[in-house]
Protein backbone atom coordinates (compact mmCIF):
# COMPACT_ATOMS: atom_id res chain seq x y z
CA UNK A 1 0.00 0.00 0.00
CA UNK A 2 2.89 2.37 0.88
CA UNK A 3 4.58 2.12 -2.11
CA UNK A 4 1.77 2.92 -4.16
CA UNK A 5 1.52 6.27 -3.08
CA UNK A 6 4.17 8.42 -4.98
CA UNK A 7 5.83 10.64 -2.71
CA UNK A 8 5.32 13.99 -4.62
CA UNK A 9 1.51 13.57 -3.97
CA UNK A 10 2.12 12.16 -1.06
CA UNK A 11 3.71 16.16 -0.19
CA UNK A 12 0.89 17.65 -1.64
CA UNK A 13 -1.46 15.92 0.26
CA UNK A 14 0.37 16.94 3.49
CA UNK A 15 0.13 20.32 2.61
CA UNK A 16 -3.36 20.53 2.00
CA UNK A 17 -3.77 18.67 5.34
CA UNK A 18 -2.03 21.84 6.89
CA UNK A 19 -3.97 24.06 5.02
CA UNK A 20 -7.18 22.44 6.67
CA UNK A 21 -5.49 22.10 10.15
CA UNK A 22 -4.78 26.14 9.28
CA UNK A 23 -8.64 26.30 8.81
CA UNK A 24 -9.66 24.68 11.97
CA UNK A 25 -7.37 27.09 14.08
CA UNK A 26 -8.96 29.95 12.03
CA UNK A 27 -12.07 28.71 13.23
CA UNK A 28 -11.15 28.36 16.93
CA UNK A 29 -10.63 24.41 17.27
CA UNK A 30 -7.52 23.59 18.52
CA UNK A 31 -7.26 20.02 17.64
CA UNK A 32 -9.07 17.50 15.80
CA UNK A 33 -9.31 13.93 15.09
CA UNK A 34 -7.37 12.43 12.93
CA UNK A 35 -10.23 11.19 10.56
CA UNK A 36 -11.65 14.81 10.74
CA UNK A 37 -8.46 15.74 9.24
CA UNK A 38 -7.98 13.27 6.55
CA UNK A 39 -12.21 13.83 5.52
CA UNK A 40 -11.90 17.29 5.28
CA UNK A 41 -8.80 17.15 2.94
CA UNK A 42 -10.28 14.27 0.90
CA UNK A 43 -13.14 16.89 0.76
CA UNK A 44 -10.49 19.77 -0.48
CA UNK A 45 -9.04 17.72 -3.22
CA UNK A 46 -12.33 16.83 -4.35
CA UNK A 47 -13.14 20.56 -4.33
CA UNK A 48 -10.29 21.83 -6.52
CA UNK A 49 -10.44 19.10 -8.67
CA UNK A 50 -13.91 19.52 -9.36
CA UNK A 51 -14.11 23.41 -9.93
CA UNK A 52 -10.78 22.74 -12.12
CA UNK A 53 -12.45 20.39 -14.55
CA UNK A 54 -15.79 22.53 -14.40
CA UNK A 55 -13.71 25.67 -15.27
CA UNK A 56 -11.61 24.25 -17.89
CA UNK A 57 -15.39 22.61 -18.95
CA UNK A 58 -16.58 26.33 -19.14
CA UNK A 59 -13.38 27.84 -21.24
CA UNK A 60 -12.60 25.41 -23.71
CA UNK A 61 -16.55 25.24 -24.56
CA UNK A 62 -15.94 29.05 -25.43
CA UNK A 63 -13.04 28.04 -27.61
CA UNK A 64 -10.40 29.54 -25.17
CA UNK A 65 -7.47 27.78 -23.62
CA UNK A 66 -6.28 29.86 -21.07
CA UNK A 67 -8.97 30.27 -18.32
CA UNK A 68 -10.21 33.47 -16.85
CA UNK A 69 -11.58 34.67 -13.94
CA UNK A 70 -15.68 34.63 -15.25
CA UNK A 71 -14.60 30.67 -16.37
CA UNK A 72 -14.24 30.20 -12.32
CA UNK A 73 -17.34 32.34 -11.34
CA UNK A 74 -19.56 30.33 -13.63
CA UNK A 75 -18.28 26.94 -12.40
CA UNK A 76 -18.27 27.87 -8.76
CA UNK A 77 -22.26 28.92 -9.21
CA UNK A 78 -22.71 25.92 -11.01
CA UNK A 79 -22.00 23.86 -7.80
CA UNK A 80 -23.65 25.96 -5.61
CA UNK A 81 -21.26 28.28 -4.45
CA UNK A 82 -22.14 31.71 -3.57
CA UNK A 83 -20.11 33.86 -5.03
CA UNK A 84 -20.89 37.22 -3.24
CA UNK A 85 -19.74 36.19 0.52
CA UNK A 86 -16.64 35.72 -1.15
CA UNK A 87 -15.58 39.46 -0.98
CA UNK A 88 -16.71 39.61 2.78
CA UNK A 89 -14.51 36.68 3.56
CA UNK A 90 -11.75 37.76 1.61
CA UNK A 91 -11.33 40.81 3.33
CA UNK A 92 -12.13 39.03 7.49
CA UNK A 93 -9.67 40.04 9.85
CA UNK A 94 -7.69 37.13 11.64
CA UNK A 95 -5.97 35.19 8.76
CA UNK A 96 -3.45 32.41 9.50
CA UNK A 97 -0.71 31.87 6.95
CA UNK A 98 1.23 28.44 6.25
CA UNK A 99 3.75 30.12 3.48
CA UNK A 100 4.10 29.49 0.66
CA UNK A 101 6.17 26.57 -1.10
CA UNK A 102 10.08 27.27 -1.66
CA UNK A 103 10.11 26.55 -5.59
CA UNK A 104 13.27 25.44 -7.41
CA UNK A 105 14.13 27.54 -10.18
CA UNK A 106 12.20 27.11 -13.22
CA UNK A 107 13.51 27.16 -16.88
CA UNK A 108 11.43 29.63 -18.11
CA UNK A 109 10.57 29.35 -22.00
CA UNK A 110 12.44 31.66 -24.06
CA UNK A 111 10.12 34.64 -25.97
CA UNK A 112 9.01 33.52 -29.22
CA UNK A 113 10.15 36.00 -31.58
CA UNK A 114 7.33 38.74 -32.63
CA UNK A 115 7.15 39.32 -36.77
CA UNK A 116 4.67 42.11 -37.30
CA UNK A 117 2.43 43.80 -34.82
CA UNK A 118 -0.57 41.47 -33.65
CA UNK A 119 -4.14 42.48 -34.42
CA UNK A 120 -5.98 44.04 -31.40
CA UNK A 121 -9.14 43.20 -29.67
CA UNK A 122 -12.79 44.94 -30.28
CA UNK A 123 -13.86 47.24 -28.85
CA UNK A 124 -16.22 45.20 -26.72
CA UNK A 125 -13.75 43.25 -24.98
CA UNK A 126 -12.82 45.19 -21.85
CA UNK A 127 -9.80 46.68 -20.66
CA UNK A 128 -8.36 44.25 -18.33
CA UNK A 129 -9.15 41.33 -19.75
CA UNK A 130 -6.77 38.03 -18.83
CA UNK A 131 -7.21 36.74 -22.85
CA UNK A 132 -4.28 35.34 -25.00
CA UNK A 133 -3.21 37.86 -27.67
CA UNK A 134 -3.49 37.27 -30.90
CA UNK A 135 -0.79 35.24 -33.14
CA UNK A 136 1.29 36.65 -35.33
CA UNK A 137 -0.65 38.28 -38.38
CA UNK A 138 1.08 36.37 -41.42
CA UNK A 139 0.25 32.95 -39.85
CA UNK A 140 -3.56 33.44 -40.20
CA UNK A 141 -3.93 36.57 -42.57
CA UNK A 142 -3.47 35.48 -46.37
CA UNK A 143 -4.07 38.26 -48.50
CA UNK A 144 -3.89 36.67 -52.36
CA UNK A 145 -1.64 38.56 -54.93
CA UNK A 146 -1.41 38.70 -58.47
CA UNK A 147 -2.43 40.74 -61.56
CA UNK A 148 -5.50 39.58 -63.68
CA UNK A 149 -4.35 38.58 -67.06
CA UNK A 150 -4.60 41.12 -70.09
CA UNK A 151 -7.46 40.20 -72.66
CA UNK A 152 -6.94 42.96 -75.57
CA UNK A 153 -5.73 41.06 -78.58
CA UNK A 154 -3.90 44.53 -79.44
CA UNK A 155 -1.84 44.38 -76.48
CA UNK A 156 -1.51 40.42 -76.56
CA UNK A 157 0.18 40.89 -80.00
CA UNK A 158 2.45 43.31 -79.21
CA UNK A 159 3.85 41.44 -76.06
CA UNK A 160 3.76 37.99 -77.99
CA UNK A 161 6.23 39.80 -80.91
CA UNK A 162 8.17 41.54 -78.14
CA UNK A 163 8.96 38.10 -76.59
CA UNK A 164 9.73 36.29 -79.56
CA UNK A 165 12.28 38.99 -80.64
CA UNK A 166 14.05 39.05 -76.89
CA UNK A 167 14.07 35.32 -77.19
CA UNK A 168 15.91 35.26 -80.49
CA UNK A 169 18.41 38.11 -79.79
CA UNK A 170 19.22 36.43 -76.39
CA UNK A 171 19.67 33.35 -78.13
CA UNK A 172 21.92 34.33 -80.71
CA UNK A 173 24.04 35.93 -78.42
CA UNK A 174 24.68 33.33 -76.48
CA UNK A 175 25.58 31.20 -78.76
CA UNK A 176 27.47 33.65 -80.27
CA UNK A 177 29.29 34.25 -76.56
CA UNK A 178 30.24 30.88 -76.01
CA UNK A 179 30.89 29.48 -79.07
CA UNK A 180 33.14 30.59 -81.89
CA UNK A 181 32.03 34.32 -83.09
CA UNK A 182 32.05 36.26 -85.94
CA UNK A 183 32.27 40.35 -85.36
CA UNK A 184 29.61 42.64 -87.32
CA UNK A 185 32.12 45.95 -86.51
CA UNK A 186 35.41 45.70 -86.81
CA UNK A 187 35.91 48.32 -83.60
CA UNK A 188 33.56 47.07 -81.16
CA UNK A 189 34.06 43.23 -81.36
CA UNK A 190 30.94 42.84 -78.21
CA UNK A 191 28.11 44.60 -79.80
CA UNK A 192 26.61 42.25 -82.56
CA UNK A 193 28.38 39.11 -82.37
CA UNK A 194 27.29 36.36 -85.14
CA UNK A 195 27.91 32.99 -85.16
CA UNK A 196 30.53 31.94 -87.28
CA UNK A 197 29.40 29.80 -89.97
CA UNK A 198 31.23 26.76 -90.35
CA UNK A 199 31.46 25.19 -93.90
CA UNK A 200 31.90 21.61 -94.50
CA UNK A 201 34.70 20.05 -96.82
CA UNK A 202 32.02 18.00 -98.83
CA UNK A 203 28.66 20.53 -98.61
CA UNK A 204 26.32 18.44 -100.42
CA UNK A 205 27.46 15.16 -98.28
CA UNK A 206 24.38 16.13 -96.10
CA UNK A 207 22.11 15.73 -99.22
CA UNK A 208 22.71 12.59 -100.54
CA UNK A 209 23.00 10.48 -97.00
CA UNK A 210 19.98 8.85 -95.64
CA UNK A 211 18.59 10.83 -92.18
CA UNK A 212 19.08 8.34 -89.64
CA UNK A 213 14.43 7.99 -89.63
CA UNK A 214 15.11 6.71 -92.81
CA UNK A 215 17.68 4.52 -91.85
CA UNK A 216 15.96 3.19 -89.29
CA UNK A 217 12.98 2.39 -91.87
CA UNK A 218 15.32 1.08 -94.40
CA UNK A 219 16.65 -1.63 -91.44
CA UNK A 220 13.09 -2.66 -90.63
CA UNK A 221 12.21 -3.07 -93.84
CA UNK A 222 15.48 -5.62 -95.22
CA UNK A 223 14.49 -7.70 -91.95
CA UNK A 224 10.83 -7.90 -92.55
CA UNK A 225 11.75 -9.20 -96.01
CA UNK A 226 14.52 -11.89 -94.33
CA UNK A 227 11.93 -13.05 -92.73
CA UNK A 228 9.57 -13.65 -95.17
CA UNK A 229 12.47 -15.52 -97.34
CA UNK A 230 13.22 -17.86 -94.26
CA UNK A 231 9.10 -18.85 -93.76
CA UNK B 1 -25.01 20.75 -8.56
CA UNK B 2 -22.05 19.15 -6.54
CA UNK B 3 -23.15 18.67 -3.01
CA UNK B 4 -24.44 15.43 -3.05
CA UNK B 5 -21.56 12.80 -1.83
CA UNK B 6 -20.50 9.42 0.12
CA UNK B 7 -17.87 8.80 1.96
CA UNK B 8 -17.53 5.73 3.30
CA UNK B 9 -14.44 4.47 5.49
CA UNK B 10 -12.70 0.76 5.86
CA UNK B 11 -10.62 1.78 8.80
CA UNK B 12 -9.43 4.01 11.21
CA UNK B 13 -5.98 4.75 9.69
CA UNK B 14 -5.56 2.97 6.12
CA UNK B 15 -9.07 3.98 4.76
CA UNK B 16 -10.13 4.48 1.56
CA UNK B 17 -12.42 7.12 0.31
CA UNK B 18 -15.47 7.66 -2.18
CA UNK B 19 -16.59 11.23 -2.38
CA UNK B 20 -19.06 10.90 -5.35
CA UNK B 21 -19.56 14.53 -6.94
CA UNK B 22 -22.01 14.03 -8.95
CA UNK B 23 -25.12 15.85 -10.85
CA UNK B 24 -27.71 15.15 -8.56
CA UNK B 25 -29.48 18.78 -6.82
CA UNK B 26 -30.79 19.42 -3.53
CA UNK B 27 -32.97 21.52 -2.27
CA UNK B 28 -30.75 24.39 -1.19
CA UNK B 29 -29.20 24.64 -4.88
CA UNK B 30 -32.45 26.44 -6.29
CA UNK B 31 -32.29 29.17 -4.16
CA UNK B 32 -28.74 29.64 -4.74
CA UNK B 33 -29.34 30.91 -8.43
CA UNK B 34 -30.65 34.21 -6.67
CA UNK B 35 -28.74 37.39 -7.89
CA UNK B 36 -28.51 38.20 -4.53
CA UNK B 37 -25.72 35.68 -4.36
CA UNK B 38 -23.98 36.64 -6.95
CA UNK B 39 -20.91 39.03 -8.05
CA UNK B 40 -21.30 42.50 -9.84
CA UNK B 41 -18.62 43.78 -12.27
CA UNK B 42 -17.30 45.95 -9.92
CA UNK B 43 -17.18 43.46 -6.85
CA UNK B 44 -15.23 41.34 -9.07
CA UNK B 45 -12.54 43.90 -9.51
CA UNK B 46 -12.04 44.26 -5.86
CA UNK B 47 -11.95 40.53 -5.23
CA UNK B 48 -9.31 40.32 -7.50
CA UNK B 49 -7.40 43.03 -6.23
CA UNK B 50 -7.80 41.60 -2.80
CA UNK B 51 -6.64 38.36 -4.24
CA UNK B 52 -2.88 40.31 -4.84
CA UNK B 53 -2.40 41.06 -1.49
CA UNK B 54 -4.11 38.31 0.62
CA UNK B 55 -2.83 34.69 0.08
CA UNK B 56 -5.33 32.00 0.60
CA UNK B 57 -4.32 29.41 3.10
CA UNK B 58 -3.54 27.02 0.39
CA UNK B 59 -0.60 27.18 -0.70
CA UNK B 60 0.02 28.61 -4.90
CA UNK B 61 1.92 25.84 -6.11
CA UNK B 62 -0.32 23.00 -4.39
CA UNK B 63 -3.70 24.83 -5.84
CA UNK B 64 -1.46 25.39 -9.30
CA UNK B 65 -0.78 21.44 -8.70
CA UNK B 66 -4.50 19.75 -8.00
CA UNK B 67 -5.43 22.23 -11.04
CA UNK B 68 -2.90 20.92 -13.57
CA UNK B 69 -4.52 17.28 -12.60
CA UNK B 70 -7.78 18.33 -13.40
CA UNK B 71 -6.54 19.87 -16.66
CA UNK B 72 -6.61 23.73 -16.07
CA UNK B 73 -3.34 25.47 -18.38
CA UNK B 74 -2.69 28.56 -16.09
CA UNK B 75 0.05 31.05 -15.47
CA UNK B 76 -2.54 33.71 -13.98
CA UNK B 77 -2.03 33.63 -10.61
CA UNK B 78 -5.45 35.52 -9.74
CA UNK B 79 -7.84 32.24 -11.06
CA UNK B 80 -5.31 30.20 -8.98
CA UNK B 81 -6.20 31.93 -6.04
CA UNK B 82 -9.23 32.95 -6.57
CA UNK B 83 -10.23 28.85 -6.63
CA UNK B 84 -8.20 28.37 -3.87
CA UNK B 85 -9.90 30.92 -1.43
CA UNK B 86 -13.72 29.66 -2.61
CA UNK B 87 -12.43 25.76 -1.63
CA UNK B 88 -10.66 27.84 1.38
CA UNK B 89 -14.12 29.22 2.07
CA UNK B 90 -16.18 26.01 1.24
CA UNK B 91 -14.24 24.01 4.36
CA UNK B 92 -14.02 26.97 6.41
CA UNK B 93 -18.43 27.15 6.20
CA UNK B 94 -18.44 23.41 7.48
CA UNK B 95 -16.26 24.03 10.15
CA UNK B 96 -17.84 27.18 11.27
CA UNK B 97 -20.91 25.21 11.30
CA UNK B 98 -19.72 22.44 13.77
CA UNK B 99 -18.06 25.00 15.88
CA UNK B 100 -21.39 26.36 16.52
CA UNK B 101 -22.99 22.63 16.67
CA UNK B 102 -19.96 21.92 19.27
CA UNK B 103 -20.54 25.06 21.31
CA UNK B 104 -24.14 24.30 21.55
CA UNK B 105 -23.51 21.14 22.68
CA UNK B 106 -20.50 22.96 25.06
CA UNK B 107 -23.05 25.65 26.77
CA UNK B 108 -26.17 23.37 27.30
CA UNK B 109 -23.08 20.96 29.47
CA UNK B 110 -21.78 23.91 31.23
CA UNK B 111 -24.54 25.15 32.63
CA UNK B 112 -24.89 22.29 34.40
CA UNK B 113 -20.94 22.54 35.68
CA UNK B 114 -19.56 26.10 35.42
CA UNK B 115 -16.57 25.55 34.13
CA UNK B 116 -15.43 26.43 31.64
CA UNK B 117 -13.98 23.72 28.49
CA UNK B 118 -10.41 25.14 27.83
CA UNK B 119 -9.92 22.66 25.20
CA UNK B 120 -11.84 22.64 21.59
CA UNK B 121 -12.13 19.38 19.88
CA UNK B 122 -13.62 18.67 16.55
CA UNK B 123 -15.04 14.89 16.56
CA UNK B 124 -16.71 13.55 13.67
CA UNK B 125 -19.79 13.78 15.46
CA UNK B 126 -20.00 17.46 15.36
CA UNK B 127 -18.59 17.50 11.48
CA UNK B 128 -21.15 14.56 10.19
CA UNK B 129 -24.42 17.09 11.27
CA UNK B 130 -22.43 19.74 9.57
CA UNK B 131 -22.21 18.02 6.13
CA UNK B 132 -25.68 16.45 6.39
CA UNK B 133 -26.93 19.68 6.39
CA UNK B 134 -24.79 19.96 2.68
CA UNK B 135 -25.70 16.79 1.15
CA UNK B 136 -22.65 14.72 1.84
CA UNK B 137 -23.52 11.75 3.45
CA UNK B 138 -20.30 10.24 5.71
CA UNK B 139 -20.38 6.76 6.80
CA UNK B 140 -17.75 5.91 9.56
CA UNK B 141 -17.24 1.93 10.36
CA UNK B 142 -18.26 1.45 13.80
CA UNK B 143 -15.13 -0.67 14.88
CA UNK B 144 -11.42 -0.82 13.78
CA UNK B 145 -11.33 -4.21 11.74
Amino acid sequence: MASEVLSPENGFRQSLTMAVAAICLECGFESTENIVLETLTEMLQSYLTEVGNSTRAYYEHSGRTIPTDKDVIFALSEMGFRNKSLLQYSRRGKRINIGQIVKTVDTSNPPVLQVGKSKGFPTYVPENHKYPHFPDPHSYIRTTTGQKPETDYVILREQASAQKRDVERALTRFVARTGRSHPLLPDDKNAFPLIEAQPHLIPYLNALLPSEHETLKLFEATNDQNNEQKE
Amino acid sequence: MVNTGEVSFLSEFQFIIFVKMNGVTSDRDVSDVNEDFQLDGGQMNDLLQQLETYTPVIPDGVARHYLNRAGVNTTDPAVVRLIALASQKFISDIVNDAMQLNRMKGSSQTSRGGKKEKRSLLTMEDLLPSLAERGIKVKKPSYYP
